[in-house]
């Protein structure tokens, strides 16, 4: 058995593009379907500038975000909502327990659910290899961005996920930071976690990613999952190149794919310059970058961002979304956590965190949306 | 058509390749800082030849079994090759335990990692056994410095585990260097037989048998079996134990 990380789990097919062609270049897009020319794409980030000239000063925190306070009405659906609704289910599955522990299973069939899950008392890790992925040779490129499977395309499920922070002072105050929160991703799906300052989006975010033990409450995932922390968490002395060669190497990817997506990821993001500087060297915007790239390296099927684009300077921040968008047609469920959230339009739900729950504020746009920190 | 990142590839040597990565990458971040070396050079000498110094103005007392100064040397000697692989270990997990949680989640095994920490010691260990034995040997006469050195860098390997150990119980750099600066020099204290003691407790610190083994290694003497495989018992439970601690330190669930 491959060593297979506890938290995420490499499908056992090959990943390909919608024409069929070789995996999974984020520049790729030949063959994808796309809600939008270009020009409407340029029509849509003038749009978007325009916004941003119109905002006052009250409205940003770059300081905070590193982003910009815009209204939701640049206008169009830019990103292709709800065209990756359909594909295979992905075959690996993850589950973590409210006693911490993880599922890594990779089929061999048997079990309708593809996203399966443990009871709390459960306390071994199984990996097994699953379904039509393990049937298959690494020539069949069964993806999990089709959800025509069972659960809908549902790649992340979160259930009643409980978190209390605890003192160990005798006379520390436990802080009740999760209460009941659920979730389900779906794959293709773009979506936003609003919430207050300490209102447990990152403790959220890590109890998705398996950082974080629940106190009660289930997390399961399905396909490859990359999680882009607030924090960056990063080898303040090793190289860009070599930050990538590491996490290369746990994502048990060879020389030849680390240095092929850490290029394009590089070139995208407009970093390549500075792959011989050390993390520590490297300006917060730079180091946010790399921060994101290491979450894309391995070309996740779940992407889930604290903050992801604190420090971005307009252009980074345009290039973002615009992988954002394309990660989307290919079927890749990207979660996005923020105080803030900007531009709903790319956006297909909005979750609000308060009170230890998640609540669906996408409909509700105006008031309770703006409220809760969305524009 | 090739196949995706993580899929289909063959694992043998995987383990292998990865250690040599991340072993690697804990040199480059250990050498980059140069005050690391600096202090694996520098401090050796100066600890070694002030320990000597401040006891030859001790009398030699009726239990003591060498001159004060050489006994000082001696202890010196035994300290800074424990206490500076010991820093190292501390700062190991301390400094990177959020990366290094963060890569174990990536996929990296944490025994891997955990040896890369571990190899990353041993040659802060083997640095200061030589510089450290350096400079005892100006002052004494060593019989036998194979295994002298030998003894110095099982120390360092030691109080390495123990440094591990200690960062992933008190993840405060100042604390936990604090705890370790303590142990040690009472350990060492102890082991020395400049303070007289027959209490029994005293076995149970990290220096004591590798202090007998290193007391043998300059008189010349043969190593006791005893003592060899107490000491090579105490490394093996220490190692298990910190092994233990950084898995759930940089497991899942394991970042706050």
């Amino acid at each position: 058995m491959p060593n297979i990380p506890n938290s995420w789990i490499g499908r056992s097919t090959a990943r390909v593009t919608a024409d069929g062609g070789e995996p999974g270049g984020l520049d790729e897009r030949d063959g994808r379907t796309s809600a939008h020319s270009d020009p409407e794409r340029a029509a849509s980030d003038e749009a978007v500038a325009a916004a941003v000239a119109a905002v006052t000063e009250d409205d940003l925190d770059p300081a905070e975000s590193g982003s910009f306070a815009l209204s939701g009405e640049s206008g169009t659906d830019a990103h292709g909502r709800g065209e990756s609704d359909g594909g295979d289910r992905a075959d690996g599955t993850v589950v973590v327990t409210s006693s911490g522990t993880t599922d890594d299973r990779t089929d061999v069939g048997g079990e309708d659910d593809p996203l399966e899950t443990v009871d709390d008392s459960g306390s071994d890790v199984d990996e097994r290899t699953s379904g039509p992925a393990a049937d298959s040779g690494p020539d069949d490129h069964s993806g999990p961005h089709d959800d025509s499977g069972p659960d809908g395309g549902v790649v992340l499920r979160a259930e009643g996920l409980e978190k209390t922070y605890g003192s160990r002072l005798p006379f520390g105050r436990a802080v009740e930071v999760l209460d009941g929160a659920s979730v389900e991703i779906r794959a293709g799906e773009v979506v936003g976690i609003v919430g207050e300052n300490g209102s447990g989006k990152s403790t959220l975010m890590k109890a998705l990613v398996g950082a974080l033990d629940p106190d009660a409450g289930t997390v399961e995932t399905s396909g490859r999952v990359g999680w882009c922390p607030q924090e960056e968490l990063l080898y303040d002395r090793l190289t860009v190149r070599e930050t990538f060669r590491l996490f290369g190497e746990a994502y048990d990817m060879d020389g030849d794919e680390v240095t092929e997506a850490r290029d394009r990821l590089a070139d995208r993001l407009d970093f390549a310059e500075f792959l011989d500087y050390r993390v520590d060297q490297l300006s917060g915007g730079n180091r946010q970058k790399v921060n994101l790239s290491v979450a894309l390296l391995h070309d996740p099927d779940v992407l889930l961002l604290d903050e992801p684009y604190t420090g971005f300077d307009w252009d980074t921040y345009l290039a973002f979304w615009d992988l954002t968008a394309e990660l989307r047609e290919r079927g890749t469920a990207v979660a996005i956590i923020s105080h803030l959230i900007n531009e709903q339009e790319r956006f297909d739900r909005i979750f609000e965190l308060a009170d230890g729950r998640l609540s669906d504020v996408t409909e509700e746009g105006s008031s309770q949306a703006s409220d809760a920190g969305v524009r | 058509m090739s196949d995706a990142p993580g899929t289909a590839r063959p694992t043998v040597g995987a383990n292998a390749r990865r250690l040599e990565v991340g072993l690697a990458a804990a040199l480059r971040e250990f050498v980059r800082e140069p005050v690391n070396l600096a202090l694996l050079v520098v401090l050796p000498p100066l600890v070694v030849v002030s320990y000597g110094s401040i006891m030859s103005s001790f009398p030699r007392l009726p239990y003591m079994s060498g001159s004060p100064e050489t006994l000082g040397a001696v202890a010196g000697t035994l300290f800074v090759a424990g206490f500076l692989p010991g820093v190292i270990g501390l700062f190991q997990v301390i400094s990177a335990r959020n990366a290094d949680a963060r890569l174990s989640l990536a996929g990296f095994p944490r025994a891997t990692l955990f040896g890369a920490r571990l190899l990353t010691v041993l040659a802060a260990s083997l640095l200061t056994a030589g510089v450290s034995l350096a400079a005892l040997a100006t002052r004494t006469d060593v019989a036998s410095l194979p295994a002298a050195f030998g003894v110095l860098v099982l120390v360092g390997v030691l109080y390495g585990l123990v440094g591990m150990l200690v960062g992933t119980v008190l993840p405060r750099e100042l604390e936990g260097s604090l705890v370790l600066i303590f142990l040690a020099d009472v350990d060492e204290a102890l082991a020395s037989g400049i303070v007289r003691t027959d209490a029994a407790f005293t076995k149970l610190f990290p220096l004591h048998y590798p202090h007998e083994l290193f007391g043998a290694a300059v008189d010349g003497r043969e190593f006791a079996t005893s003592d060899a495989a107490a000491a090579g018992a105490y490394v093996v439970v220490l190692g298990v134990a910190a092994l233990a601690a950084y898995a759930t330190l940089t497991g899942e669930g394991g970042l706050r």
